[in-house]
């Protein structure tokens, strides 16, 4: 199963390292393969250091694609993550 | 000679990152071991065992951070900079990282301690055109977990420092690793040639109230009397 979902980055200070941990963190709880994408640039979900270098300050478009039987459920997680602006302003 | 003779004032200027002003002498903090070993490996052969070594590094890595993070945890008191660690264990799982670094040692045929200084450039070649001061400094996460990978490939074990009452840190960076490493209700202040507002010792001082200033180029002696202030 594939799930793709663009997102708008609404927190104040975007994806720095503390959000890009959350992120991490969030992909390791599922079995799918996550991958961020940016401009035409992809990255692996699971890497900080690729996530910070997609460089995502507030009001980055960001896609989320998950891939495998999960894929649903990670989408979501990560939905009401950058819903809730991850926690912070 | 007196003594007064032998001392000698010096002004350096810093951006001030939290309020307060302290005066204490200076401890010199040098986390890096400047006679980190750079050789090729002459023979394909010593190629598996170079990457055994460079695992064994991260995994040792790995498990000194978190073991500091559990004691500082059991410290209590809502320990914010805990996260910056669990940044730098990011970083050491890191498959890009990781795969980069093997595949120096690999296709360059350098020993582990150079094919992660390469990895650091090569990032820090990456993080220096962005734009944004805060991702750019985040360098400094990559270089504190790529430091401590080198510290472990050495002999040596990473130094507890000891000190005495009321010190002013002074030190090229500094780590939330290296801070937990010290006796912090000991320590006045920081000066640092690296970092600034967003740096993550910066987060790391002012959540512990200490107040920190940021010196440039700074070449300082031991026990000189130092004024810190912001």
């Amino acid at each position: 199963m594939v799930k793709i979902r663009t997102f708008d980055i609404a927190n104040r200070l975007g994806i720095h390292a503390r959000v890009a941990a959350k992120l991490v963190e969030t992909a390791n709880r599922f079995q799918a393969e996550i991958f961020l994408e940016k401009d035409g640039v992809e990255v692996n979900g699971r890497s900080i250091l690729g996530i910070l270098t997609l460089f995502c300050p507030r009001g980055s478009r960001l896609t989320i694609r998950a891939e495998g039987a999960d894929a649903e459920e990670a989408i979501e997680a990560f939905a009401r993550l950058i819903a809730d602006k991850f926690g912070e302003v | 000679m007196g003594e007064d003779d032998l001392k000698e004032t010096t002004v350096m200027k810093g951006i001030g990152v939290s309020p307060g002003v302290v005066i204490g002498k200076a401890y010199l903090f040098d986390r890096r071991d400047a006679q980190v070993p750079l050789y090729k490996l002459n023979d394909p052969s010593l190629i598996a065992g170079e990457i055994r070594r460079f695992r064994k590094a991260l995994r040792e890595s790995e498990k000194q951070l978190l073991e500091l993070k559990n004691q500082l945890s059991d410290l209590g008191g809502g320990m914010q900079p805990l996260y910056i660690i669990d940044i730098h264990i990011m970083i050491l799982r890191d498959r890009k990282f990781v795969d980069r670094t093997i595949r120096n040692i690999r296709e360059m045929s350098v020993n582990a301690e150079w094919a992660v200084r390469m990895t650091i450039d090569k990032y820090r070649e990456i993080f220096d055109r962005m734009e944004d001061d805060y991702l750019r400094g985040r360098i400094s996460d990559i270089q504190y977990a790529g430091q401590r990978i080198i510290t472990n490939l050495g002999e040596k074990n990473l130094t507890v420092v000891e000190m005495g009452e009321g010190f002013v840190i002074i030190a090229t960076d500094l780590s939330p690793a290296d801070t937990a490493q010290m006796k912090i209700d000991r320590v006045l202040g920081f000066a640092t040639d690296m970092g600034g507002k967003t740096s993550h010792t910066a987060i790391v001082a002012r959540s512990l109230e200490i107040p920190p200033c940021w010196a440039w180029r700074t070449s300082p002696g031991l026990s000189r009397p130092t004024i810190t202030s912001s």
